[in-house]
C-alpha cells in the first residue's frame, strides 16, 4: 500500500525548518561542549558521529538509513 | 478514530496511563514478556510475571475500556542461560492457553549470542507446534542491524515458518526493507531518544508502504511515553493525510496482524484487500 505525501517540498520546509535548525544546533553545541571542557576526550565515537553528521547533511538521498548503518556493529 | 496499541509494557506504567490511553481512543493494547529491568532470581519468577500479565492487567484494562492482550515468552535479555531459559519454557503452555494470550513474544536478540539464540529457537519450535503467532525483539542501537538479519536469516531458513504470522519490533530505516523483504511484518517503535521519532515513523511508511507496517510506543520503565503513539498520528494528520489512511495504519493494520489469533477481539473496519488498496494519501478533508 503506498501513501503520498500529500505537501509540497516547499510545505514540508515550512512544517519542519524550525525543528532541523533546533537539532543541528544541539549537535553543534554538544560538540563545543566537549571540546571545551577539562581533559582530552579522544573518543572514537565522536569521529563516527562527525562522518554520521556529514551523512545528515549531505546531498545524497536515504540519509537515515546509511546513517543508522555507519552507526551499526557490522555497517563499520 | 480507534488506536491499537501492539507493544507496551503495562506492568511499568500507571493507572493514569491507562486513562490517558482512553481518552486518546486506544481501545486495545498488547503487552509481551519482557525483561523486567533485573535479572530475575528463578523461573518461578517468570511464573508470577505471567499471572500477572493475564490476570491482573487484563481487569486493570478493563476499567478503562481497553482490552489488554499478552504474548508470553522469556525474553533475550534473560535467554543467556539455556537450561533457566528450558524451565521457563516448560510451564509456558499453561499461559499460552490463557484467553488473553496472542502468541509467544518478545522473542529475539539482545547482543547477539549463540545462547540468546539457541533459546530462540526453542520458542520458535513451540509457536510452531501449537501454529501461534511470533512478536520479535531486535536488539538495540549498533546491535540491531546484525541482529535482525540473523533473526530474518534463522526464520527464512527454518522451512515451516509463515512470514505472515511474524512481527519484527524496533525496526527502523536500515531493518525495515530486510524484514519487508522476507515477507514478515515490521512493527516500528517510538522513543524519545534511543528509536523511532514521529517524523521518522511516517517517513518509513511514505518511503516502503502502509501495508504490514505497525506503530507502537512500547511504553515501559525506561524513558518512553504511551503517548508518542499518538503522536504518530497527529504528526500523520498534520502531513495532510486523510483520517481513512491514519486509522488503516493505527487500527485496521493491528486487527490485520493480531486478528490472526481467534482470541483477539478488535475487527477491522474493512478486509485487507480493500484497505490496502492503492491509497493515495492524499487528504479528501
Amino acid at each position: 500500500m503506498k501513501i503520498r505525501p500529500p505537501k509540497t517540498a516547499q510545505e514540508l520546509l515550512e512544517m519542519y525548518y524550525l525543528d532541523m535548525r533546533s537539532h543541528l544546533l544541539e549537535v553543534a553545541a554538544a560538540f563545543d561542549r566537549i571540546e571545551t571542557a577539562r581533559g582530552k576526550c579522544e573518543d572514537a565515537r565522536l569521529a563516527r558521529l562527525r562522518a554520521a553528521a556529514a551523512i545528515a547533511v549531505g546531498r545524497e538521498g536515504d540519509r537515515a538509513r546509511r546513517f543508522l548503518e555507519l552507526l551499526s556493529v557490522d555497517g563499520e | 478514530m480507534r488506536i491499537i496499541e501492539p507493544h507496551i509494557h503495562m506492568i511499568a506504567r500507571t493507572t493514569a496511563d491507562y486513562e490517558r490511553m482512553a481518552m486518546m481512543h486506544t481501545v486495545a493494547c498488547c503487552e509481551p514478556a519482557f525483561w523486567a529491568g533485573y535479572d530475575r532470581t528463578s523461573p518461578q519468577a517468570f511464573h508470577d510475571y505471567f499471572t500477572h500479565l493475564t490476570e491482573f492487567e487484563p481487569k486493570r484494562a478493563a476499567q478503562y475500556l481497553i482490552q489488554h492482550y499478552a504474548w508470553i515468552c522469556i525474553n533475550p535479555k534473560e535467554a543467556e542461560d539455556v537450561e533457566f531459559s528450558r524451565e521457563v519454557i516448560s510451564f509456558m503452555p499453561e499461559f499460552l492457553d490463557r484467553p488473553t494470550v496472542l502468541g509467544i513474544g518478545e522473542i529475539g536478540l539482545n547482543k547477539n549470542t549463540r545462547n540468546e539464540m539457541t533459546t530462540f529457537e526453542l520458542q520458535v519450535e513451540m509457536a510452531l507446534e501449537r501454529d501461534l503467532m511470533m512478536w520479535i525483539h531486535t536488539p538495540h542501537l549498533d546491535d540491531k542491524l546484525k541482529g535482525t538479519r540473523m533473526l530474518v536469516d534463522c526464520l527464512r531458513g527454518h522451512g515451516r515458518v509463515k512470514p505472515e504470522k511474524v512481527c519484527f519490533d524496533h525496526t527502523e530505516e536500515h531493518t525495515v526493507k530486510i524484514i519487508r523483504d522476507a515477507g514478515f511484518w515490521a512493527s516500528m517503535t517510538i522513543y524519545p531518544i534511543t528509536k523511532n521519532s514521529p517524523g521518522r515513523v511516517i517517513d518509513t511508511l511514505e518511503r516502503y508502504g502502509a501495508d504490514h507496517m505497525l506503530v507502537d510506543a512500547s511504553g515501559d520503565w525506561g524513558p518512553s511515553d504511551p503517548g508518542t503513539l499518538h503522536q504518530a498520528v497527529f504528526e500523520m494528520r498534520k502531513r495532510g493525510y486523510a483520517d481513512d489512511i491514519v486509522e488503516t495504519v493505527f487500527y485496521d493494520n493491528p486487527c490485520f496482524f493480531l486478528g490472526q489469533s481467534q482470541k483477539f477481539k478488535p475487527a477491522p473496519r474493512r478486509s485487507r484487500t480493500a484497505a490496502w488498496r492503492g491509497g493515495t494519501g492524499v487528504s479528501e478533508a
